[in-house]
């Protein structure tokens, strides 16, 4: 695991927390959306991130058995969670008995989740930029 | 003395490839852009004349399938690879400076 | 041009160890040969290194960086030994019979 590795850990941690965005966006603009493809109201979607290799695939005399743990996102799920039932028989969406099913979407889930994600995102950067600047004051060795 | 035509190789790569990231980076936002990229090690290998035959590959990052517009380009591993380009050249620079000061001392303390 | 530097270096030890001591000829030039020896392998061990960060096979800079500043301190070391070296010959040459 040299200095370059980290760059790819954490390349592939910016990628996921800017796919869970991506999920927290499509989210928060589908939150009244009653009415999908598939019939039924908008299914709230989750990532779910697990480890994976991030080494490069080339080894230059690397040992076989190292693993370089990034994160990657493994699926992007739907949320099992309830959905919301309101009162509200006047709605083109309502059933039989006036109720219309909103998506399982909760608002300030999904913003406290959004600044999770950023946060996770500008420490990675800064992992990034800390790295950098580590290797490059290492060139002033001998100056 | 080869070593010193290696870094330059590597050098004039590396700075070629600058210029490749800095194209991918400003072409975040274009449809049916295809991410580009270079073979490093495949590059240093060959002799290559002049360095303007480089092989110019589009990106083979298997599952990329890229957005509804066509355009593949990850802004987040171009970053990285830039910081990594950034950071080799940097190093070469001032290994191939110190190499060339050492062989000026040589050069004037045998004088006498 | 280190193999030349070096060659002149290693006639420059036969010479005054022959003609300056006579008593310590065969250890004083043999440990001169050696440490030049050892220089020039520091300076290929530092080529070494910088060839490998050219072409990507280590990650490692602060080892390429010490192995330079070692093959630097070391040959700037031994330049002003051999300067000592000349400077003493000199001056024993000087000596009236």
């Amino acid at each position: 695991m040299g200095i370059l590795d980290i760059l790819r850990i954490s390349s592939s941690a910016l990628n996921a927390e800017r796919t869970r965005m991506e999920t927290i966006a499509s989210n928060l603009a589908n939150i009244h959306t009653t009415r999908t493809d598939e019939g039924g109201p908008y299914k709230k979607k989750e990532v779910v991130f697990t480890t994976t290799n991030v080494s490069e695939g080339k080894g230059f005399g690397r040992m076989l058995s190292e693993r370089i743990d990034g994160v990657k996102v493994e699926e992007i799920a739907e949320s099992p969670k309830a959905f919301e039932r309101i009162h509200d028989p006047g709605h083109p969406d309502a059933d039989k008995d006036g109720f219309v099913t909103y998506p399982n979407v909760n608002l300030m889930e999904e913003m406290t989740d959004m600044i999770a994600a950023t946060r996770a995102y500008e420490a990675n950067l800064s992992v990034v930029n800390t790295t950098k600047q580590m290797f490059l004051k290492s060139l002033e060795i001998g100056k | 003395m080869d070593t010193i035509a290696l870094v330059e190789k590597a050098l004039n790569l590396r700075a070629q490839y600058h210029k490749i990231l800095a194209g991918n980076i400003a072409n975040v936002e274009t449809p049916n852009y295809k991410e580009k990229d270079i073979d490093f090690q495949k590059e240093l290998q060959r002799n290559a004349g002049s360095i303007k035959d480089l092989e110019v590959k589009e990106s083979s990052d298997g599952d990329v399938i890229g957005s509804i517009d066509g355009n593949t380009v990850n802004m987040e591993n171009q970053i990285m690879k830039l910081t990594e380009n950034h950071m080799l050249f940097n190093s070469l620079v001032q290994v191939v400076g110190k190499k060339l000061s050492m062989m000026r001392y040589m050069i004037n303390e045998g004088r006498r | 041009m280190k193999i030349d530097s070096t060659l002149n270096l290693g006639n420059l030890v036969g010479k005054s160890t022959g003609t300056t001591n006579p008593k310590a000829t065969g250890s004083f030039g043999e440990v001169l040969k050696d440490s030049i020896q050892k220089v020039g392998k520091l300076e290929q061990d530092a080529d070494q290194e910088v060839a490998k960060l050219a072409k990507m096979e280590t990650q490692d800079i602060h080892n390429t960086m010490i192995a330079i500043e070692k093959a630097d301190l070391s040959f700037q070391l031994m330049m002003q030994v051999r300067n000592k070296i000349i400077s003493a010959y000199e001056e024993i040459m000087r000596m009236q019979v």
